[in-house]
């Protein structure tokens, strides 16, 4: 259906489109409409829908004259059309040729009046063709339902990112992007479940997680002692470096973080950093010679107070991380369900860190040994905050892991928090809707048409999500699949993926941990 | 004395006997109420305009532009079910041994508009629009029955060997269209006052109850004064209850019963765009117009065949016009620049 024509167009600035459309509020930021130039067909998103001021309008806005017909489009039908029409501003992102059906970058513009309609299935069609590891996460926004297909093994090459304000579904996203990587098999995954939503349901909202789909490929570690579905996760003290330290506190002072290095240069032989904090006895030499501060080191003894209490860190005991490296080497993926310990922020971003810098080395030492893997970060601005970022193993990470098969996967509702040159490294970004104009620009930075994507990530509703990278034939505003049993069976799982016995068996189970009927 | 106490004498004077000049009673004129039709027929309107192109010394060249609308008003919004725009032009010159020896039109446009002195070229193209208008209406108005025809201006025939406008009337009747020539703006003093026709009329809606909508018939000895020219009854009407504007309508059909007429007007009267005139007008006067937005296209037409004629292309680019046929090259458009860019 024609929705208007165009009058006003740039390859810089884009096409500006006049509507005939008796309500312009059938036209939304991001659809997609098809201009029809002679050569080419012209794939826009629209950028913007507006009335513009006019003079007219003014004056006769706010009448009190009674009995008249006001002139709406569908009241007055003047010579050309409405005689008050809308605009829309048209950002063209591809070129189909009309003969060849071939792609290409827009560098040229439609003719005046070239008409302009809604894209359809079989435009859309033309430009996301399915490759063989890309997953549909969700359908195009604003054409009749088809399911736009991100490729997989492109998105898991280079580091990404899932950003968006708290409540906008970027778990549900996150999930999605998960299964799609392992029913694609791009890649492994490790999760650090803070809230217990990838195992094998959600504690939170009762969904299928990660372990019900793909029971022979994922396992899950957790810190608490009381999931018996999961292997214990156990930690080794001498492992804690300084960086874990000053990454999980967040907080600490410059004096305390240069008495951990001290302590750590000086610390015996067999002794844990940790312990050896606790246990550190200023000597009169140290104080005089002002290497310790007593008010320094007291504090700094009373927050490694806290790691006595954690029962995963155990000296002796049998560390977690080799086992996990095994199956992470025989392609597996991991889970790590934090269970109580969850809402404590300081031992996700402690046991992050610890895992993230072993991983890090061994990646760094190892490549070709180990399968490509997908470290999945949440809350990532606290371990990339500008602040602390020197001390953070994923800033390393981010910039230098995409040689070495360790890729890191951002999530994070504070983009702007996030050291830009760790953000550059993103070669794809999955933007949910921000509301806070930093981190709208943040999560932004670099993309182009940055303008315009401003505005309609600004404006997204939830659950819909603008893809913008090379995972994507072009950049496209995506109302994400619903995370729903039969949709996920239908739209990403391979038909042979789970058979019904062990979905029986996962069932009983899982029925037994969550007490579902 | 300053210039301001000149400006304060001559506004008194104005006050004086212009603006609060009583009105005696008798000298109201009889104003009759009528209400809308529901629904009202469709309505057909007619308006043209023009943009001169060329000035070669005595000879011009003018594109004339009409535009006809149909529509079709349900109580709530207008429809329109029909458009059509035509277009001619018209080579003219003023020069009257030359015209002697062109046709019957030009010689007719020539002689009607003698007395207009500098003015006459635009007063040669003025009268072949409303030519071009009337030929438009009646061609159209022939297609269907039982709809009102309303044309811009006064139902006043040109040349009388151009008897368009008789001939219009005559169509009219015969398809039962209600015939009417709505003026925007009228100067005259039928009604023998000093105020305006309009003016005058304005003046004296007070005596009407409040948010009515009248019409009054202008004094036949003004009519008689046109007689073999006019086709049709002046009348000046209020279309809308709130309207403020008195509009001169020429009634040629259904002369008999003009509260029929003005209440068939009335709805189309009622867009807020254009509160007391009648919508479909506006919009074929907006139509209309169009040629002298899109002069400059016509103008780079008229350059290019031009030049395969012949012509150089600085004899070409100094006839250029604006729209009323004034030369761009004009010596006084310089002398305006001057004394607007210089400070």
């Amino acid at each position: 259906m024609k929705i208007g024509e165009i009058v006003a167009a740039s390859v810089i600035d884009g096409l500006v489109a006049k509507l005939q459309l008796g309500n312009p509020e059938e036209l939304r930021i991001a659809y997609p409409v098809i201009v029809q130039g002679e050569r080419y067909d012209f794939y826009c998103l629209v950028e913007d829908v507006l009335n513009e001021a006019s003079d007219i309008a003014d004056q006769l806005a706010g009448s009190t004259i009674s009995d008249v017909v006001v002139p709406r489009p569908e009241t007055h039908e003047g010579y050309g059309g409405p005689i008050f029409y809308s605009k829309a501003k048209l950002r063209m992102i591809q070129l189909i040729d009309r003969e060849t059906k071939a792609l290409s970058e827009p560098q040229t513009i439609p003719p005046y009046f070239a008409e302009c309609r809604h894209a359809t299935k079989q435009d859309v069609e033309r430009i996301y063709e399915p490759t063989a590891k890309s997953a549909p996460l969700g359908t195009i926004t604003g054409v009749e339902p088809f399911y736009v297909h991100v490729d997989m093994e492109k998105l898991v090459e280079k580091p990404f990112a899932i950003f968006g304000r708290t409540g906008t579904g970027k778990s549900i996203l996150n999930k999605l992007v998960c299964t799609a990587i392992l029913s694609r098999d791009a890649g492994s995954v490790l999760i650090f479940d803070m809230h217990g939503e990838y195992g094998v349901y959600s504690k939170t909202d009762g969904t299928e997680g990660l372990k019900y789909y793909f029971p022979g490929k994922v396992e899950i570690f957790s810190l608490d002692e009381k999931n018996a579905e999961a292997k214990p996760f156990v930690l080794d003290p001498d492992q804690i470096t300084p960086e874990d330290l000053i990454i999980a506190f967040q907080d600490l002072t410059p004096p305390m973080i240069d008495h951990i290095y001290a302590i750590d240069r000086t610390k015996p032989r067999g002794v844990d950093l940790v312990t050896a904090i606790r246990e550190k006895q200023a000597t009169e030499a140290e104080v005089e010679g002002g290497q310790l501060h007593l008010m320094v080191l007291q504090a700094l003894q009373r927050r490694m107070g806290r790691f006595q209490r954690l029962p995963f860190i155990k000296k002796g005991g049998k560390d977690a991380f080799s086992q996990m490296l095994a199956l992470i080497k025989s392609g597996k993926s991991v889970v790590l369900d934090f269970g109580d310990y969850g809402t404590d922020q300081m031992i996700y971003l402690f046991v992050a860190n610890v895992l993230a810098r072993r991983l890090f080395e061994l990646y760094t030492e190892q490549t070709p040994d180990y399968p490509r893997l997908v470290l999945f970060l949440e809350e990532a601005h606290k371990f990339l905050d500008p602040r602390l970022v020197e001390y953070s193993i994923f800033s390393r990470l981010a910039r230098e892991t995409r040689k070495f098969n360790l890729i890191l996967a951002l999530i994070d509702q504070r983009p702007s928090r996030i050291d830009d040159e760790v953000r550059s490294q993103l070669a794809n970004r999955l933007v949910m809707s921000l509301k806070e104009p930093s981190d709208v620009e943040s999560a932004l930075a670099g993309v182009p048409d940055k303008g315009m994507w401003v505005n309609i990530v600004a404006k997204l509703p939830l659950r819909t999500v603008a893809v913008l990278g090379d995972a994507i034939r072009i950049p496209t505003v995506i109302d994400v699949l619903e995370y729903e049993d039969l949709k996920v069976r239908k739209y990403l799982l391979p038909p042979e993926t789970v058979d019904e016995g062990t979905m029986e068996a996962i069932g009983d189970r899982a029925d037994d941990l969550l007490g579902r009927g | 004395m300053s210039y301001v106490d000149d400006m304060r004498k001559e506004l008194e004077l104005l006050v004086r006997n212009q603006r609060n000049l009583p009105i005696p009673p008798e000298a109201v004129p009889d104003l009759h109420v009528f209400r809308p039709a529901d629904p009202p027929r469709d309505m057909v309107a007619v308006d043209g305009s023009y943009a001169f192109l060329l000035n070669l010394s005595s000879w011009w060249l003018a594109l004339i532009s009409v535009g006809l609308l149909r529509y079709r008003f349900d109580g709530a919004k207008y429809k329109r079910l029909d458009v059509r725009l035509m277009q001619r032009m018209l080579g003219i010159s003023t020069f009257a041994e030359f015209v002697e020896k062109q046709d019957d039109l030009h010689r007719s446009l020539f002689e009607f508009t003698r007395g207009a002195g500098e003015n006459q070229s635009r007063d040669m193209v003025n009268e072949y629009r409303r030519l071009i208008e009337g030929q438009l209406a009646i061609n159209f108005a022939d297609d269907f029955e039982g709809g009102i025809v309303a044309v811009d201006g006064t139902l006043s025939e040109f040349p009388k060997q151009f008897t368009f406008m008789k001939r219009l009337v005559e169509v009219c009747e015969k398809r039962e269209h209600v015939l009417v020539g709505v003026s925007k703006d009228s100067a005259l003093h039928t009604f023998g006052q000093v105020l305006t026709d309009e003016d005058f009329l304005a003046r004296c809606q007070s005596e009407l109850p409040h948010d009515a909508m009248a019409f009054a018939r202008a004094p036949k000895e003004s009519e008689a004064a046109r007689e073999g020219l006019l086709h049709g009854d002046i009348y000046y009407a209020r279309l809308h209850p709130q309207g403020r504007k008195w509009f001169r309508v020429d009634v040629g059909t259904f002369r008999d019963e003009p509260e029929y007429v003005f209440g068939q007007l009335a709805p189309y009267a009622k867009s807020l765009v254009s509160v007391g005139y009648p919508w479909p007008l506006i919009e074929a006067h907006r139509m209309a117009v169009t040629v002298r937005q899109l002069k400059p296209i016509y103008q780079e037409t008229v350059i290019k065949a031009g030049l395969r004629m012949g012509i150089d292309v600085r004899t070409l680019l100094d006839g250029l016009t604006e729209v009323e046929g004034r030369k761009r090259s004009a010596f006084h458009e310089y002398l305006d620049k001057v004394a607007r860019d210089l400070r």
